[in-house]
């Protein structure tokens, strides 16, 4: 029967060799991945110097992945006991793709508050340890299971994306390793009784929590009693827009209409038309990356700015964006956890040191990675750098206080997520020619759970 | 003539060898693995049952099809849902993963069946998308682009306290798939799988033998949805959390690109297909982020060296070196013959 059909097989497969090779590959790759496992244990942590730290913005962060660390001028691996080994701290970000810039700048700022500390806190140096997950939800449990397993890091910081973090969640609770998420605002990592763990720790903010105190700074002090929502159609667009909507709603105003667009949308007409024809005060918008570039640039072209006023969610207006967008967005009034131009001696020079290092403007992403970097300092100097101590350590997360760029910073006791100080921000022009959100005014004391 | 025959022999009690080593270092592996490359393994293991579902689609019966995510993601919310609002186990729970992407494949079959070639590539295309953006927008019921995390992993009862939950969970999926692939190799070697090579190769002919290829081809179609979306089931276990990244064309688009790296129409091509990729995924992307233009290189290099796929390595050697070597050197010949000879025992054999 079966050779009968011989002429129709031209495939031909060599079962035997068909193993044989496949055999070969995956013992030699996993092979390849427990030596990896070993050599990274060599002690090249403490080479974060700022000028590693600088290189360290070219796309690769090769200054700080395991394989670099295992080169052969780092020597041989130390068998010192544990007040002399590095903490290891995995971090994970979107380094690669659409979301390139938000887990690079967050990395930044991890990378440039342990250079001001020499790479040292409870008398332990640090190792970060910088895995990409480019966005992809899979992509950042695996390496999350990664980091955990194969480099055994002591501590995980970072992650993104709201879907990455609610897939590595069960994965980094069940392994017990603490947790200082870095970006993510998936609400219910803090907010929900079911999904917060003593090991998850927030330094950045639930979706909504910079947006629900906006609801009555609109209808109270900016005045509006009729307001269009419009975000990005996507689970956080809808967190935020929704925690907005309701307290707007609660102070008396009234949502006329809500647009949401699909993302990587190049032409906002469709949407910006459905929004001119009604009758409202202001318009609420949520955007991001190149997005919010052409959702800004679109609005103000329309016509529409000289109808209703734009005010939004900070990200709409982020640093990394506002020079590209330019005069379109001049005047947006927006609320966010962060702005460069916050008026404190601590921001100045958080601010100034980023310049310097990275060139670049800091903005809340590399605020928040400079947070979370401070966070752990902080906890391991409480502990005198035993990390090991899990509950222990886990106490000192959650008593973490000190003056940060914005003011005081500590975690809600209960939710673990950020107290933080919600900035009312204006963009305009500044004197050197570019833009900035000037804060006009500030919203203190804001956790996770008041919305 | 005889000494073909005694080839065939040697040559398949060979492969019966190489086939039990493997199967035997897969059943050793969590005793010399740490848990990280286990896990790695593991996603190897189920990635090559999505895989040769989708050969059976590609490779056999020369549909291309880019949307076999679909099951692929359809398997996994089946699971996820019902693990996590149902509490259901894991036994019944894969079991309506399976006739979940079989009643998708039933139903969808008719339409995209009406096609071959490229239109049959875009209308699963459009399927996948579909399904990708119900997936997206009905948020309270599947959380959205945010996924559903909590996923329980299932665990073998007499395992568990012996070995550690990975180590368990990688039996689990070690046990369905070899069910599952064991099915599979009986569909192929039947006169149905012989069918399915018939309509790749001439569909008209088949008919005009009086197959009924139509049908044939919405059975393959069916049994492909249900061994895809076993495999997204097990998937989401896996990963204890399953989001429309699943259901993507991305992830179709992977598969595709691993069942020809590995060869389309092997059996095993696919499987060596899947471990390339995901060990450049997993390996490359550590030191650094253009693994994809790793993997790109990789692929144009087989495509162009290797048109059949990565299993036909050995063979290409073989043909190679059969070819620098002179035929009319006696003293060789004795051996070259016996390569040959068993290279072409080894096509009969297919």
């Amino acid at each position: 029967m079966q050779h009968e059909s011989q002429p129709l097989m031209n495939h031909r497969l060599s079962r035997r060799s068909m193993l044989l090779g496949l055999g070969t590959t995956v013992l030699g790759g996993l092979l390849a991945a427990c030596g990896g496992g070993e050599s990274e244990e060599t002690p090249a942590a403490a080479a974060e110097t700022p000028t590693q730290a600088a290189a360290a913005q070219t796309p690769t962060t090769a200054a700080a992945s395991p394989t670099a660390a295992a080169s052969p001028t780092a020597g041989t691996p130390s068998a010192s006991s544990s007040s002399g080994e590095p903490v290891r701290v995995g971090v994970i970000g979107t380094i690669s793709g659409v979301y390139s810039t938000l887990g690079q700048n967050m990395v930044d700022g991890m990378k440039l508050y342990l250079s001001e500390i020499q790479n040292q806190a409870g008398g332990r140096p640090i190792e970060l340890i910088v895995e990409d997950s480019a966005g992809d939800p899979d992509q950042a449990l695996a390496k999350a299971r990664q980091l955990v397993e194969r480099d055994q890091v002591h501590l995980i910081a970072g992650v993104t994306l709201s879907n990455e973090a609610a897939a590595v969640r069960d994965y980094i609770v069940e392994a017990q390793v603490p947790w200082i998420i870095g970006n993510a605002g998936l609400p219910g990592l803090t907010r929900d009784p079911n999904m917060r763990s003593p090991y998850i720790f927030r330094v950045s903010f639930a979706n909504g929590q910079y947006e629900a105190p906006f609801g009555d700074y609109a209808y109270n002090t900016l005045g509006y009693k009729r307001v269009v929502v419009t975000a990005l159609d996507y689970s956080a667009g809808h967190d935020k827009a929704g925690a907005f909507s309701q307290r707007f709603q609660q102070a008396g105003g009234e949502i006329v209409g809500e647009v949401y667009a699909p993302m990587d949308t190049q032409d906002y007409g469709p949407y910006l038309q459905r929004i001119q024809q009604m009758d409202a005060d202001a318009v609420w918008a949520f955007y991001s990356g190149g997005d919010a570039v052409r959702f800004v640039l679109q609005y103000t072209e329309f016509g529409l700015k000289d109808q209703f006023p734009l005010i939004g969610a900070g990200d709409t207006v982020d640093e990394n964006i506002l020079n590209q967008q330019g005069d379109a967005a001049l005047d947006v009034v927006s609320t966010l956890h962060y702005s460069p131009l916050y008026d404190s001696p601590e921001n100045k020079a958080f601010v100034e040191a980023f310049q310097s290092t990275y060139n670049a403007q800091a903005n809340q992403f590399a605020y928040q990675g400079y947070l979370a970097a401070r966070v752990i300092a902080e906890a391991l100097n409480a502990t005198d750098g035993n990390v090991e101590d899990k509950q222990a350590f886990l106490e000192a997360l959650k008593g973490v206080h000190f003056t940060g760029p914005t003011g005081e910073f500590r975690f809600h006791p209960e939710s673990q997520g950020p107290v933080i100080t919600v900035l009312v921000r204006r963009v305009e022009k500044l004197p050197d020619g570019s833009y900035g959100n000037v804060v006009i005014d500030a919203i203190g004391n804001v956790d996770d759970l008041s919305f | 003539m005889h000494r073909k025959g005694l080839d065939v022999r040697s040559a398949r009690s060979s492969r019966l060898l190489l086939l039990a080593v493997a199967v035997i270092a897969l059943l050793v592996a969590p005793a010399v693995l740490p848990d990280y490359p286990l896990s790695v393994l593991t996603e190897i293991v189920i990635f090559s049952l999505f895989v040769m579902s989708l050969n059976l689609l590609v490779g056999y019966t020369g549909l291309p099809s880019l949307g076999h995510s679909a099951f692929f993601g359809t398997g996994g919310y089946a699971v996820a849902l019902l693990a996590i609002r149902a509490h259901l186990s894991a036994i019944p729970a894969l079991i309506v993963a399976v006739l979940a992407g079989i009643a998708l494949a039933l139903i969808t079959g008719p339409f995209v069946l009406r096609t071959s070639g490229a239109y049959f590539l875009i209308l699963t295309l459009s399927l996948t998308q579909v399904l990708f953006g119900i997936v997206w927008l009905w948020r309270g019921m599947t959380g959205g682009d945010d996924g559903l995390p909590g996923v329980p992993r299932p665990q073998l009862p007499f395992l568990s306290g012996v070995v550690g939950s990975w180590t368990n969970f990688y039996y689990v999926v070690l046990l369905v798939v070899a069910i599952a692939v064991a099915t599979l190799w009986w569909v192929v070697r039947s006169s149905f799988g012989l069918t399915l090579v018939g309509i790749r190769e001439n569909e008209r002919i088949v008919e005009g033998l009086g197959y009924p290829t139509w049908w044939t081809k919405y059975i393959v179609y069916i049994l492909a949805g249900g061994y895809g979306a076993l495999a997204g089931g097990l998937f989401a276990y896996f990963k204890g959390y399953v989001g429309p990244g699943q259901l993507s064309w991305l992830t179709a688009g992977e598969a595709l690109v691993m069942v020809i790296l590995g060869g389309a129409g092997t059996f095993w091509g696919p499987v060596l297909g899947a471990t390339v990729v995901l060990l450049l995924r997993y390996e490359v992307s550590s030191f650094t982020q253009r693994w994809e233009t790793i993997l790109g290189l990789v692929f144009i290099l087989a495509v162009l060296f290797l048109p059949e796929g990565l299993a036909r390595l050995p063979d290409r050697i073989r043909d190679i070196r059969a070819k620098g070597r002179p035929a009319a050197a006696p003293a060789e010949q004795p051996a070259a013959e016996a390569v040959g000879s068993t290279a072409i025992a080894e096509r009969s054999e297919q």
